[in-house]
């Protein structure tokens, strides 16, 4: 009887099933269901399409194979956009997740004002990219900077920073990596709290060292959190674009292209020279490299990351 | 509701709409005066916007039903997407026609041929050189306003201070340098407080590709071979061109020039190099000294103007400019392209808007022969008119990928100057990377 009862019950959703998506969830979902197949699927796939033909936007695009991807290749301009590019990532993630980290390993224990110093720490991220581009440019002014200012005190040389070629990539980093590193904390804060007290405790009891501690049980316990925020800089530093096109907003790659990053230059192929056709190329390239990187990364993490929920399975 | 009941109101809305346009259209089409056009103009907002209004306004009472909306929108990408996207505007007001050849060649903007032939207008009463500047293909897109070139600009207060004859500005580049070395001032450091000539300044801020152009062409170098239809980026000329702009460089260290630059405040405000008094020359046009005059009234007067210098022995360069208009363009996908060239033709032959705006703005008149203005009145705006109408003034080649090639040529020339590349490589480079952008 019960059994029946179910099956009958089964028939009926089975029936009125489209009536009831359009009375239940899809009215719901139909405003991002729309933005996303009109404002993501199908530019995704038209992109694709673009990046073997060449289109300028004002003409209809023409077939031209895998031409663009091999223009690419010899282009020395790509060249330097992608060596540009694998500089921040090497060094701006490493540096704002080890900088995070220290921040949260010192603001860790409810120490005098630790509110107030993780608050401060914090802030920049809650101030808009393109303010904190406008507010750096001034900052690095080589006559009236701040920065420099600072550094007469101490009786070391003006630098150009954002003017100097050498300078400019690091003078950036300098900015993002100020601008990340409340973020991080945050997350690794969070992380920290996870940690069960016992096991300092009972490392302590065997005599491990602060070092030790921090070697086998707090980076072992954190490496999740660690593993998290790899991923979402490494692929924020290979899209990077707003501070960049903020600060060379007239030369876009100034000075001598040490700023030409990646997606600088995807815009500027783009928008400037009417290439679609060549920054969809590169687009489906970043694309890829992206996913590369990131399944390598999620390989790795059977090594190197440890999730305390698998030890009760 | 059924699916059936749903199509059905949906038709019957779309009915009704194709009603309500129809209805429009013939309401219009019976009266034949309501013609609503849209403008978008670069003068921005302030003054030039004001001018630009009162103009629409005695246009719309000349012509009655007639009603123009301008709006102030500068950005390219914007104005490329809406005409990409089939919703530009009439009529765009360009600030410069860098971007003319690009567009019109790929059929983005409306040749003016069949207009001019219907309205009768003579193209003889524009400067010639302006009219250049919209030619693409031997087809003319677009009608000039407001023309504008450089010249030579020194602060005869510095000349003074370093010695030098204030009435007797350089003649040659070998002077000019010369002249640059002793108007300049270094601390030990490197920290130049004030500087003789900046040659890549200022650069695109004022209507150029990046200077450097100009500074072939005062070499006697060309950028495109018309006949040939060939880049010429790496001829000797345009080579000894930037080899004469990295000397300045090399001479003062890189390093401390882009300090010196990026430490100045924006161009054409009171802190600007040349207004702040640290830069004692500038490759610049008649607007300085407007902009000098409302920011640093007491400098106005010791502001010389003359023909820039020639290379040594070849006097007939002396005076070499580009030159270039405010396009005025009609987009593809205009509303009513015949009524958008109405305007633009009486706007650009009207003599008296044209010197109105040429005093507010201190651009040169299109055209040949306007009403006598307070400014046309001073010398040293006279030889800016007098050089537009010269052999030696040169528009940017108008090519499918003018921007691409404009852009590139400031990365050659910044790689130079801050010695990456030699000039020699740096304008090799720049030929073989544009010679497979223009896909020869």
């Amino acid at each position: 009887m019960q059994i029946a009862a179910v099956a009958h019950e089964a028939d009926v959703v089975r029936e009125s099933r489209p009536r009831r998506l359009l009375r239940g969830p899809l009215p719901f979902l139909l405003p991002w269901l729309v933005g996303f197949l009109g404002l993501t699927v199908v530019p995704l796939l038209l992109s694709l399409y673009w990046s073997f033909t060449n289109y300028d936007m004002l003409q209809s695009p023409q077939w031209v194979g895998t031409s663009n991807y091999v223009q690419l290749v010899h282009d020395p301009l790509f060249r330097t956009s992608v060596e540009n590019t694998a500089f921040m990532v090497v060094i701006g993630a490493p540096a704002g997740i080890i900088l995070g980290l220290g921040c949260a390993l010192l603001l860790r224990r409810p120490i005098r004002g630790s509110a107030l110093y993780r608050g401060a720490i914090f802030m920049p991220a809650v101030v808009p990219s393109v303010a904190v581009a406008v507010i750096f440019i001034w900052i690095f002014n080589p006559d009236y900077g701040l920065l420099n200012a600072g550094l007469g005190l101490v009786h070391i040389r003006p630098q150009g920073w954002l003017a100097d070629p050498s300078l400019a990539k690091p003078s950036l980093l300098i900015l993002l990596v100020w601008e990340a590193v409340g973020q991080i904390m945050v997350l690794m804060l969070a992380g920290l709290a996870e940690i069960p007290g016992e096991l300092y405790e009972a490392a302590s009891l065997d005599g491990a060292k602060g070092w030790q501690r921090l070697r086998y049980i707090t980076l072992p316990l954190l490496s999740p959190v660690l593993f998290y925020s790899f991923i979402v800089w490494i692929i924020f530093y290979l899209q990077f674009f707003t501070e960049a096109f903020v600060a060379t907003a007239s030369n876009l790659g100034a000075p001598v292209n040490s700023t030409l990053f990646y997606s600088i230059y995807l815009y500027q192929s783009a928008f400037s020279f009417l290439k679609m056709g060549y920054a969809s190329a590169m687009a489906w390239i970043l694309f890829v490299v992206t996913m590369i990187i990131t399944v390598i990364l999620f390989r790795l993490q059977r090594r190197f990351v440890f999730y305390r929920g698998e030890q009760h399975a | 509701m059924s699916t059936r009941a749903a199509t059905g109101s949906l038709v019957a809305a779309a009915l009704a709409l194709v009603g309500l346009t129809g209805t429009a259209a013939s309401a219009s089409a019976s009266s034949t005066k309501v013609i609503n056009l849209t403008m978008w103009q670069q003068w921005g907002g302030g003054h030039e916007e004001a001018a630009l209004d009162k103009t629409i306004k005695e246009y719309e009472a000349l012509n009655p039903g007639v009603h123009i909306t301008e709006t102030p929108v500068t950005n390219s990408a914007k104005i490329l997407t809406a005409i990409s996207g089939g919703t530009p505007p009439d009529i765009i007001d360009l600030g410069t026609s860098l971007e003319v050849g690009e567009w019109a060649s790929r059929g983005a903007l409306l040749p003016m041929a069949p207009y001019i032939g219907s309205s009768h207008l003579n193209l003889n009463i524009y400067v010639p050189s302006a009219l250049d500047a919209l030619t693409v293909n031997g087809q003319l897109y677009g009608l000039p306003f407001m023309d504008f070139d450089v010249g030579l600009l020194y602060n005869k207060a510095l000349f003074k201070k370093a010695g030098l004859n204030p009435n007797d500005p350089p003649t040659t580049t070998t002077q000019l340098e010369a002249d640059a070395f002793k108007l300049t001032v270094q601390s030990k450091n490197g920290t130049i407080t004030q500087l003789g000539f900046l040659p890549d300044y200022p650069g695109p801020s004022n209507g150029q590709v990046c200077t450097l152009e100009d500074m072939g062409w005062v070499f006697g170098g060309q950028w495109y071979n018309s006949k040939t239809h060939a880049i010429t980026a790496d001829a000797p000329q345009n080579v000894a061109a930037l080899n004469y702009e990295t000397s300045f460089y090399k001479k003062y260290g890189p390093e401390n020039m882009a300090n010196f630059e990026s430490s100045s405040g924006a161009y054409l405000t009171a802190n600007d190099p040349f207004e702040s008094g640290k830069l004692a020359m500038v490759y610049d046009g008649p607007w300085a000294l407007q902009y000098i005059k409302a920011n640093r009234p007491s400098l106005a007067p010791d502001i010389g103007v003359a023909p820039f210098p020639a290379p040594p022995g070849k006097p007939a360069l002396s005076g070499t400019t580009f030159i270039d208009t405010n396009p005025q363009v009609i987009p593809r996908g205009a509303s009513d392209p015949a009524a958008a060239f109405a305007f633009i033709k009486w706007e650009t032959s009207n003599p008296q808007v044209t010197a109105t705006f040429a005093q507010l703005v201190a651009n040169l008149p299109q055209l040949k022969t306007v009403p006598n203005f307070p400014l046309a009145k001073d010398p040293r705006f006279q030889l800016f008119i007098k050089e537009a109408d010269s052999s030696n003034a040169h528009v940017w080649p108008q090519l499918p990928y003018s921007t691409e090639y404009g852009v590139r040529l400031c990365q050659a020339q910044s790689a130079a100057l801050y010695g990456k590349s030699t000039p020699a490589q740096a304008m090799a480079s720049l030929q073989t990377t544009m010679k497979s952008a223009s896909g020869s």
